[in-house]
């Protein structure tokens, strides 16, 4: 085992060795230690005036915050950026009849270095579309009407109150608060869990889970009610409560 | 400068590594819920589930653990030989005792420290073996992504992912490999290490010669099995046949000759196989001494086999008496005693002097028969030994001695039917020639619990002077106390009074 010509006390199988992890695992940590230093953080804020149709925002993995403005008079978007070796996210805005789209992807890159993160406060009124397939998505006292759609994103609204609120998730779990009775409210997830909490009073309730328990508390499930909700999984737990 | 690595040697030892570790997954699991089982079943023991549960238990860790060792044997060329299995285990006593049994065997205590250890010792190993097969794979991934413009991925680190890096990543694999294959080899030597301090059985118990050979040979586990001619098997040295072991088993074994018959065989690891000349010289040097050992074997084999075809004779003639005595109660001592029964009727019904007369001589001579029947069925072996045990059969057979005898039995718990025949049919025999040839005034029967033997005492005091030889009575008596390890003293001296002592030694 000792080679002849190398050192006497490491065999050439051990200079092999000891070269290929210097090669594979100092690469390997340097890629990391490079990744954590070329990391730059990039805030973008603007503000849109003027009255709008609605809002649309399809942003693959970044996570996405909306605000309920109130009666300001524009819609303000706060975008902040992470990325590293430079190769920062792909961002496109266009506002086409009346309604704003706002579409960021990150490149994908190995280590992964980058996300976007978007922060919107939306005046009452406007309708709202979010599109993710990992970011989170959540919302907090917005007032008008909602359309979320996420892959494995989490999607928690807090205090909405508008017309309808529709939300599909596949693996990630929703949890939806409103502050007033909502005419529509569907909540719809695939394998995460699906929580609804209404003020209490008489709805039209469709709450089931196929594999998981489902559970209906506090709210009158009445045929010809005004005001709907559906909360389905078909593997998650369903819960429905009412608020007094 | 390729040859010098030894890269042949060491992907296989790799592979072999790698090929053990995958089948210690399965087994490190089943082992792990074998040896819950093994605990659930032993503090369930006091109720009736425990007990299946701890012998199956058991059971299952014995089997994982003998894959285990083959696979050890096939894949890290340990040459372990086979673990002893579990000695036989009466089936008496209540489930505690037969789970403390169980619990108490030295050999299982190792196999379950062995399994409850292993999961985390594989877990261990296997996350040090992934580290090196993931980053190979992830090079691998990326190399072919970026030279075939395939897949989802961008950038790697700073530069984006063309064929320019694909190239160079797919290079960068090949340190990889080798950090697998070095990461692998390293693995064979850790496994080794643990297969040998952990399997391997601690150096059976055996003779100066196996000892010597042992030395000689420097395999520690070295057996010898002798060869007995006449009934073509191997024996060890208590005198068990043994089985050879097969080839590819890890072990081998060498025949040993002397004078050109078969003498034995030495039983030793296969690796010894490439240097059999040692093996045959170190044969040729001690067959001498492995045949003294042999014939002596030899005799424990036949020793043993003696004592249990005597013992199975006797079983076999009692179970025979024990059934003619059936038929004959069941049979024509029923049809006799209806037989008295009707007589009985007709007797009512029949007038005249003479006839009654006749009628009444007929049943006395049936009672007679009856009773001659009874003593003979009791003679042939006595239903009341069966039921009741020693001190009652003892008691009726004094009570029934035509000399007078008074009787002194103090054991009373029951002991197995051959050593209760047997103590039984002692007083019988003895009475019986009491009664034939001493014209004693009396007899005196001691039936008690002497240390580790059960002693059986008839003393009277006639005339002497009893021929040992002579009778086929005591011969058959001798037979009988031989078949339970038994003895008989008869001490008759010619100026009076005979002393019958038998001693059997107690059952464990």
């Amino acid at each position: 085992m000792q080679g002849q010509a190398s050192s006497p006390r490491i065999s050439r199988w051990g200079v092999v060795v000891t070269v290929s992890a210097v090669l594979v695992l100092g690469g390997a940590a340097a890629l990391l230690i490079a990744s954590v230093t070329s990391s730059h953080e990039r805030m973008v804020s603007f503000a849109v005036r003027g009255s709008l149709n609605g809002v649309a925002l399809d942003v693959g993995d970044g996570d996405v915050v909306i605000a309920g403005g109130g009666q300001r008079p524009q819609l303000e978007v706060q975008r902040t950026d992470r990325y590293a070796f430079g190769h920062d996210a792909d961002v496109q805005r266009t506002v086409s009849g009346g309604e704003l789209s706002l579409r960021a992807r990150c490149p994908s890159t190995l280590p992964q270095g980058c996300s976007v993160r978007y922060r919107l406060i939306v005046p009452d009124n406007v309708p709202v579309t979010v599109r993710t397939s990992g970011g989170k998505v959540s919302f907090s006292r917005y007032r008008g009407s909602a359309r979320v759609t996420t892959r494995s994103g989490d999607i928690d609204i807090g205090a909405f109150c508008g017309f309808s609120l529709e939300a599909r998730a596949e693996s990630g779990d929703i949890a939806a608060s409103t502050a007033c009775a909502p005419q529509e409210l569907s909540l719809r997830s695939t394998s995460g869990s699906v929580h609804a909490s209404v003020p209490a009073g008489r709805y039209r309730v469709e709450a089931e889970s196929a594999s998981g328990t489902h559970e209906v508390r506090g709210v009158a499930a009445v045929a010809d009610a005004p005001f709907s909700i559906q909360a389905l999984s078909s593997s998650g737990d369903v819960l429905v409560e009412g608020r007094q | 400068m390729i040859a010098s690595l030894e890269l042949d040697r060491r992907i296989e030892r790799a592979g072999r590594a790698l090929a053990y570790l995958a089948i210690n997954v399965p087994i490190a699991i089943l082992g792990a819920l074998s040896v819950v089982a093994l605990v659930l079943g032993a503090a369930l023991s006091i109720a009736v589930i425990g007990l299946p549960l701890l012998i199956g238990a058991a059971a299952a860790c014995r089997w994982l653990v003998r894959v285990d060792r083959r696979a050890a044997n096939r894949f890290l060329d340990l040459h372990i030989p086979p673990i002893a299995a579990a000695p036989p285990r009466s089936a008496a006593g209540g489930p505690w005792r037969r789970s403390l049994a169980i619990l108490s065997d030295r050999g299982l205590l190792r196999i379950v420290t062995l399994l409850a250890t292993k999961p985390l010792v594989i877990a261990v190993l296997v996350g040090v073996g992934l580290v090196p097969v993931v980053l190979m794979a992830v090079l691998i991934l990326l190399g072919v992504q970026g030279v075939g413009s395939v897949g989802g991925v961008d950038y790697f680190g700073p530069w984006s992912l063309g064929v320019g890096t694909g190239l160079v990543l797919l290079a960068l694999a090949l340190p990889a490999a080798v950090l697998v294959v070095a990461t692998f080899d390293a693995l064979h030597v850790v496994l080794s290490t643990i297969g040998r301090s952990l399997l391997a059985p601690r150096s059976p118990d055996s003779g100066p010669v196996r000892e010597m050979l042992a030395e000689s040979l420097g395999d520690s586990s070295v057996a010898i099995a002798y060869w007995l001619p006449d009934r073509e098997t191997f024996v060890d040295e208590a005198g068990h046949p043994i089985e050879l072991p097969q080839p590819g088993s890890g072990r081998a074994w060498t025949a040993v000759e002397r004078d050109g018959r078969r003498v034995a065989a030495i039983v030793h690891d296969a690796a010894l196989d490439t240097s059999s000349e040692l093996v045959q010289a170190a044969a040729a040097a001690s067959s001498l001494a492995i045949d003294n050992e042999r014939l002596k074997a030899d005799l424990r084999a036949r020793v043993a086999e003696l004592r249990v075809s005597r013992q199975r004779i006797v079983e076999a003639a009692d179970e025979a008496r024990r059934r003619i005595e059936r038929d004959l109660h069941d049979g024509a001592q029923q049809q006799l005693l209806a037989v008295a029964l009707e007589l009985r009727v007709l007797r009512s019904r029949v007038n005249g002097d003479d006839t009654v007369a006749l009628v009444d001589g007929l049943a006395q001579r049936l009672d007679v028969a009856l009773g001659e029947l009874r003593e003979l069925a009791r003679g042939i072996h006595p239903a009341l030994l069966t039921q009741s045990g020693l001190g009652p059969a003892i008691g009726s057979l004094v009570e029934r001695s035509p000399a007078p005898a008074q009787a002194e039995v103090t054991v009373d718990e029951r002991l197995p039917a051959p050593i209760e025949s047997a103590a039984y049919f002692v007083v019988a025999e003895a009475l019986t020639n009491v009664a034939r040839y001493a014209q004693a005034e009396r007899a005196d029967v001691e039936v008690r619990r002497d240390g580790d033997e059960l002693l059986v005492l008839v003393a009277d005091d006639g005339v002497g002077g009893v021929d040992v030889g002579s009778g086929s009575g005591l011969r058959g008596l001798q037979d009988r106390l031989a078949a339970v390890d038994g003895t008989l003293r008869i001490d008759s001296p010619h100026d009076g009074g005979t002393r019958l002592e038998a001693r059997i030694p107690w059952p464990a």
